[in-house]
């Protein structure tokens, strides 16, 4: 009988073999084992689900241009040379694996962190609640409008820092030249929902879905929103003029912040709830006290609470709030909620204190440390960002 | 319960006994039976002897159990979706029970080298079985995960056939990897 030849095994099985491989670097690797494997499968790892968030740290001391990033699966702090992250530039969210890079001028980016590949988007400045921008005008560079017709002025820095709350990516950004994207910012100040197309040269509003503005994520194909008390805005941004769909619940009260994910295919809601806690007297910052976790029922429309998330672990914060399968992934637990800090200011004046952010468990109700983090966690200006890796 | 008995012919020109049902599980050899072409023996020439019984072994387990068979065939657990257990709680022990054993079976089915994995696998490509074609597969991409190309090529007895000025591209590409996560 003739020895099995590994090497020629036909395309076709090749193919199915690395359809199994969960993991980029499963991926890379099989890739190198011999040139017939190579050209067996493509380059992009089209079929990889979503791969385990890193951490998103600070800038490496006396290496500024290396930045930090936590992984849980190893349990270890390694650096990435990325000079786009330079300490004057911050990051307003992550979503799908691309970083949103705002700096001291008008103009912001979307920033692979794994490829570096950038994406520009239109600039602060064409935000149509922004009246108007000139550098001229120190210390209040930036003239913006509330929605009931207030003007006010902002400098560079408050801008950076506090203009956009998250963004959030529709779908497969940069699988291919020609794919359409739709990006939809969360505006900070006004609790407005802005978007863009590929080739847009301004940002629009969706002035219907205003006040939706706790979380948003992209979920069968439209942009959902959510407000303060639970209600979703499905938002359908496919023509210039936006179409919203307002979903009535029966309104939810308590909590702090509202987070929406997708799991397993269906929608969740997220409540977290802060409490102010001493620290360095007389100094009191908040801190995450525990998540409530509901599942949307069609059949209300309602909110139903669960107690469990099964294997699944969600990752909530500034980032697109998303889940994965814990069992895929070594270091991941099922049934945990990760969470970062992402309502920042109020812990920052003058304050030192850690970041709030940990693992809660659903299970016990119980919040600890992300595993070795506690020697990272100086107060370092800004907070840690969950950041999945993306090869696309 | 009598069924037909189906003779297929190895490559070696060895004749293997099966039932019709359990011949069903292949769907090459399905559509051969209602195709009505039944006369005689099914010659397989690209299925050999050593490799054919294992091939029967595998029909008979799963011939004519199309219903729950193919949730067994992907590993038990749907990829996607938890199975939420909204039905009769004897039923599901039952399934419980059926799934554990058939599991079991499996684990015991799929001790074998890699020689036999390669021969099975492109056997049950060619008669278009597909749950033993995606354990086969499961296999393989075990044998892959969480290890180094050189590991993957000991496992598979394969030779690098990288000029090499694309084995110092691949070395790099490793390098690259551990470069990011060398730095602390």
């Amino acid at each position: 009988m003739a020895t099995a030849d590994w090497c020629q095994l036909p395309p076709d099985l090749l193919g199915m073999i690395a359809q199994k491989l969960g993991i980029y670097i499963d991926y890379l690797r099989f890739r190198a084992v011999c040139l017939n494997w190579r050209s067996a499968v493509p380059k992009r790892p089209l079929h990889l689900p979503h791969q385990l968030p890193w951490l998103m740290l600070h800038n490496r001391r006396g290496r500024e241009t290396f930045r930090g990033f936590f992984s849980l699966s190893d349990d270890k702090v390694h650096w990435l040379e990325l000079p786009e992250a330079s300490r004057h530039k911050r990051f307003c969210g992550s979503s799908q694996g691309w970083l949103l890079v705002v700096g001291e001028t008008p103009v912001i980016a979307l920033l692979n962190p794994l490829t570096r590949a950038k994406i520009h988007l239109p600039p602060l400045s064409t935000f149509p609640n922004v009246l108007d921008f000139d550098i001229s005008q120190v210390g209040r560079e930036y003239v913006l409008e509330t929605s009931s017709g207030n003007r006010y002025t902002r400098n560079l820095i408050e801008m950076r820092d506090r203009f956009m709350k998250k963004v959030i990516v529709s779908s497969s950004l940069g699988t291919s030249s020609d794919a359409e994207y739709v990006i939809l910012a969360v505006v900070n100040e006004t609790g407005d929902l802005a978007f863009c197309r590929r080739g847009d040269e301004s940002w629009s509003l969706i002035a219907e879905a205003q006040s939706f503005c706790e979380d948003v994520i992209w979920y069968k194909g439209s942009f959902h929103a959510v407000d303060k008390f639970g209600r979703i805005a499905i938002c359908d941004v496919r023509d210039s003029s936006p179409v919203v769909r307002v979903i009535e619940t029966p309104r939810l009260f308590g909590g702090d912040i509202l987070y929406l994910v997708e799991l397993s295919g269906e929608l969740f809601l997220v409540t977290r709830y802060l409490e102010l806690k001493p620290c360095l007297e007389p100094d009191m910052v908040y801190k995450t006290m525990r998540f409530d976790v509901s599942k949307f029922d069609t059949s209300g429309p309602m909110w139903t609470k669960v107690e469990n998330l099964g294997d699944y672990a969600m990752f909530l914060g500034k980032n697109s709030s998303l889940s994965v399968r814990a069992s895929h992934f070594s270091g991941c637990r099922s049934n945990c909620i990760y969470f970062t800090d992402d309502y920042s200011e109020a812990n920052y004046e003058g304050v030192r204190g850690d970041h709030d952010l940990g693992i809660f468990s659903l299970g016990d109700g119980s919040i600890e440390l992300l595993p070795s983090y506690s020697h990272h966690s100086r107060l370092i200006w800004p907070p840690p960002l969950w950041v999945s890796p993306n090869p696309l | 319960m009598s069924s037909t008995k189906i003779f297929l012919k190895s490559s070696d020109d060895k004749t293997f006994e099966i039932d019709e049902t359990a011949a069903r599980a292949s769907e090459t050899l399905k559509n051969i039976i209602d195709g009505g072409c039944l006369d005689g023996v099914i010659p397989l020439p690209n299925v050999s002897s050593n490799i054919l019984p294992k091939v029967i072994e595998y029909c008979k387990k799963h011939g004519g159990d199309n219903g729950s068979s193919k949730k067994i065939a992907n590993g038990g657990v749907d990829k996607d979706k938890e199975i939420l257990p909204d039905y009769d709680e004897e039923e599901d022990k039952r399934e419980k029970v059926r799934v554990d054993e058939l599991k079991k079976w499996e684990e015991e089915y799929m001790d074998f080298d890699q020689q036999v994995l390669y021969d099975l696998m492109l056997a049950a490509n060619y008669l278009h079985i597909k749950g033993l074609l995606d354990l086969t597969v499961e296999k393989a991409a075990s044998m892959i995960r969480g290890r180094t190309p050189d590991q993957i090529r000991e496992n598979f007895n394969i030779n690098s056939d990288f000029t090499p000025e694309e084995e110092e591209e691949m070395i790099l590409i490793e390098d690259e990897w551990d470069d990011e996560w060398a730095f602390d």
